[in-house]
């Protein structure tokens, strides 16, 4: 009763909080759901529009909406099993309640409905639209609707609890080894997602095809086993929607039996080993020994000689504190090392690489997916950095040093990790797509201005709208200033790429006989004229990243300048 | 020596034993960070357990806590092992880094405490309004926590760890970040608390502080408890007539600033005349 009550007054406290302080940033964050729930009804309701051509549409569904639950399912018990083992293992909170008269069942429980909620609240974003999609394009009545939101709720549970369940019994059988035990789990998931993504791309025939689409569901009939709760998921969607009703209640309530049951099981494996579960993890201490590293130093006194003593310390400080942080470098590590092998073994997963059209396309798409991934990690990594400096300012101002210089280093720190990693994933696509060296020029100084804006952009308003309060990276990340900087950032690719995109879009489009359309309209183009249009877009993108660099900086200068901590 | 000087503990304080270690060792892999610790609180005394940075004495109250097991040895609270929802009820623990919601205000957090003892509302309230006048916490109660100066929340949590009347009152550090008010405050709280026949254990930095306050002294010292008794005993043992400074530093590997004096000329020697 006593943490219903403190759930309760912090949910209102919070919510007060927001509403007279933060009303901007509310406004912002309902914005942005808004636009990526609309965004994923769109894209979805295409989709389903597309598949309603083929036969065996019901077969189809069943297949995409089992992948689809599969995916959250693992996506959720995972976040679950990570919240609980951080938040209840190495929490601050819980080793106050341990020393309360709280149950540790109850305790359980208590951090156990607060992830739950915020997983809750990302499978609705995520899974309502395409729900609500499905729903429209196949024609479903009332009753469905009416069932997506308790459909989806029952469904949270199930992974959730096998999740925290899992974080506990790890937590208690291997208490010194967090970080070995993500490494290990990143790795069997990614060489799961690896192989299933390996296996379809590989589907013999041509592309959407019948044949194809059979063979391509074959791959995929693991996904059908009647065991996995995201079959019953996909049978329940599709039994709502085509007026079965009897059967997705059924399926729906076999769901939640099921996460009854699961939910019931973690809370008995709470009372039995929570608080000696909690005990061990706290009984890990590092006594690792760390070399100096001297080498990080002596490489960015190499990378930027010309910057000062003082900003090449803060550099090397910089990258030794990432490299010992395995949360930072590896999730660096496994996404752009998913894009570089995707990108190396391009031509393997599509056979219309010899039409420019499809060349051109492929080749600002594996652009533009390399700056959204350093979209995210400048948000998530660099823009909270000024934030986590601040809390040590009463050193940092002491030090023979201008503020200035502080920021400075951050955006070289920035810029040149991004430079290295998105120059070399850029090139291997383009090498692999057979483009010629005039183009591969365009997109690497492209991504350069990229690279150096979008580092820009988050040293900048890292420093304008630092949160000192927050010890935390990723709440710093998800706070007013994140979301804002991730918004900014996003505006910026979309105009940057699109200045040059267009352009060969358009060109390259012309010279393709099937479409019409684009050559009536570049049809007049000639190479030369191709030329100057892509050097007056090219021009439009390195100004706007001039823009992207200079102002934020000049912003967060300002803004550090006149900081008082 | 130390066996003498431990067994001084015996005859100190005259209520029942409330905080018991019996042979609690605590070890983080290969290293021994509580070593055979042997320790008794009575109810009613006030037990300052003194020690230099890393001596082992934040492992040993988290193990009093239920918050660490000992690798070996029991520990009890009024007879019921540590951990337990029987030790828990009679505890109170104040870390040195004191948990807070920022999201609740300091009256809400106090309720909050009442709810989770299971006082009584008409009890829970008039404990909370006592509190609050102990502690001066009247003019910010009704804020956010997450506005409070270190000093600000140190003293809400002194109040919320009292509020339930509590048997054994745990502290580590008790005085960062408090002014010399409320460092008095805290101080007199001790002392009355104790005088109430609650078992008080401190552990604390401040020499002159346990000097003052602490009926019984406990010098912990690479994990083992390398004296313990009154302040009078453990100078009559170790026939020593200077402050609990010089006697904390003469049993914790000596005085640094000595150290120095002494090896000052050997260094001038090797350097040479100037």
């Amino acid at each position: 009763m006593a943490l219903r009550y403190l759930r309760r007054r912090l949910l209102k406290n919070t919510l007060n909080d927001l509403w007279n302080n933060s009303r901007l940033r509310l406004g912002v964050a309902a914005f942005c759901c808004f636009v990526f729930w609309a965004g994923m009804f769109v894209l979805f309701l295409g989709g389903f529009a597309f598949v309603e051509q083929f036969k065996l549409t019901a077969e189809i569904y069943e297949y995409l909406f089992s992948l689809f639950f599969l995916t959250l399912f693992v996506m959720l018990g995972v976040s679950t099993g990570i919240i609980i083992y951080a938040g209840l293992l190495y929490g601050r909170e819980s080793a106050w309640l341990l020393t309360q008269p709280v149950r540790e069942d109850h305790l359980f429980a208590h951090k156990f409905a607060e992830s739950v909620v915020f997983a809750g609240w990302g499978v609705l974003l995520l899974g309502s639209p395409v729900l609500v999609a499905y729903g429209l394009v196949v024609k479903a009545g009332g009753l469905y609707f009416l069932s997506i939101v308790p459909l989806l709720a029952a469904f949270v549970g199930l992974p959730g609890a096998l999740g925290a369940t899992g974080a506990m019994i790890i937590g208690y059988l291997m208490p010194r080894r967090p970080k070995t035990i993500l490494a290990v789990v990143s790795v069997f998931l990614l060489y799961f997602v690896g192989r299933f993504v390996w296996d379809a791309f590989r589907t013999p025939g041509t592309a959407l095809t019948p044949d194809w689409m059979d063979n391509l569901l074959g791959r995929l009939s693991f996904s059908r086993h009647p065991l996995l709760p995201s079959r019953w998921m996909a049978r329940a969607v599709i039994g709502m929607a085509e007026g079965q009703t009897a059967t997705g209640l059924a399926y729906i309530c076999t769901i939640a039996a099921n996460a009854a049951m699961a939910w019931l099981v973690s809370t008995w494996v709470a009372r039995k080993i929570l608080r000696a579960t909690f005990c061990r993890a706290q009984g890990e201490r590092s006594g690792r020994r760390r070399r100096q590293s001297e080498w990080i130093e002596r490489i960015v006194d190499m990378g930027v000689p010309f910057m000062s003593r003082s900003v090449r310390l803060i550099i090397a400080k910089d990258a030794r504190c990432f490299l010992r942080d395995p949360a930072q470098w590896s999730q660096f590590l496994v996404f752009f090392g998913l894009l570089a092998a995707y990108f190396a073994n391009i031509r393997r997963f599509s056979t219309n690489l010899e039409s420019p059209v499809w060349r051109n396309l492929v080749s600002f798409l594996n652009l533009s997916v390399t700056a959204l991934l350093l979209a995210t990690f400048t948000s998530r990594f660099i823009f909270p950095m000024m934030s986590l400096e601040g809390r040590n300012a009463w050193m940092l101002n002491l030090l023979p040093l201008k503020r200035s210089q502080i920021l400075w280093g951050k955006f070289v720190f920035s810029a040149s990790l991004a430079l290295v990693a998105c120059e070399s994933l850029l090139l291997i696509s383009d090498i692999q797509l057979g483009l010629d060296v005039g183009l591969i020029a365009v997109h690497a100084t492209l991504m350069a201005v990229l690279c150096l804006g979008l580092s820009a952009i988050s040293v900048g308003l890292g420093a304008r709208l630092p949160n000192y309060r927050e010890s935390d990276p990723s709440k710093i990340a998800a706070g007013f200033g994140g979301t804002l900087n991730l918004v900014v950032s996003l505006l910026f690719l979309l105009v940057a790429i699109g200045a040059v995109a267009l352009p060969c879009h358009l060109y390259f489009a012309g010279l393709d006989t099937r479409a019409e359309g684009f050559r009536r309209m570049t049809s007049s183009w000639t190479a030369d004229q191709f030329r100057s249009r892509l050097a007056i877009g090219l021009g439009l993108s390195v100004a706007v990243g001039i823009a992207a660099v200079t102002v934020p900086i000049r912003i967060g200068l300002r803004a550090l300048e006149e900081q008082e901590f | 020596m130390t066996a003498n000087l431990t067994s001084a503990a015996s005859s100190a304080g005259s209520g029942s034993e409330m905080i018991r270690f019996d042979g609690v060792t605590r070890r983080f892999g290969p290293k021994t960070a509580v070593d055979g610790l042997d320790l008794t609180v009575r109810a009613g005394e006030l037990f300052a357990f003194l020690g230099p940075n890393g001596a082992g004495k934040t492992t040993s109250i988290k193990m009093l806590c239920g918050l660490l097991k000992p690798t070996s040895g029991t520990i009890t609270l009024g007879g019921y092992a540590a951990g337990s929802a029987e030790a828990r009820a009679m505890l109170a623990y104040v870390p040195d880094q004191p948990f807070l919601y920022d999201k609740l205000t300091g009256r809400e957090f106090l309720s909050f405490v009442t709810r989770m003892y299971g006082m009584d509302a008409n009890r829970a309230a008039e404990r909370t309004k006592e509190l609050v006048r102990m502690f001066e916490i009247e003019s910010f109660l009704d804020e956010l926590c997450e506005g409070y100066s270190q000093g600000m929340k140190q003293r809400l949590v002194f109040a919320s760890a009292l509020v339930h009347e509590p048997k054994v009152l745990v502290v580590d550090e008790p005085f960062v970040g408090l002014d010399p008010r409320s460092a008095r405050i805290v101080k007199r709280m001790f002392v009355e608390q104790a005088r109430s026949g609650v078992a008080v254990l401190m552990s604390i930095h401040l020499l002159s502080i346990a000097e003052d306050l602490a009926d019984r002294i406990g010098i912990i010292h690479k994990g083992r408890l390398i004296a313990d008794g009154k302040l009078a005993q453990l100078r009559e043992t170790l026939s020593h007539t200077g402050s609990l400074e010089d006697l904390f530093l003469q049993l914790t590997d000596g005085d640094p600033a000595a150290d120095a004096e002494e090896k000052a000329p050997e260094t001038f020697e090797e350097q040479g005349p100037p």
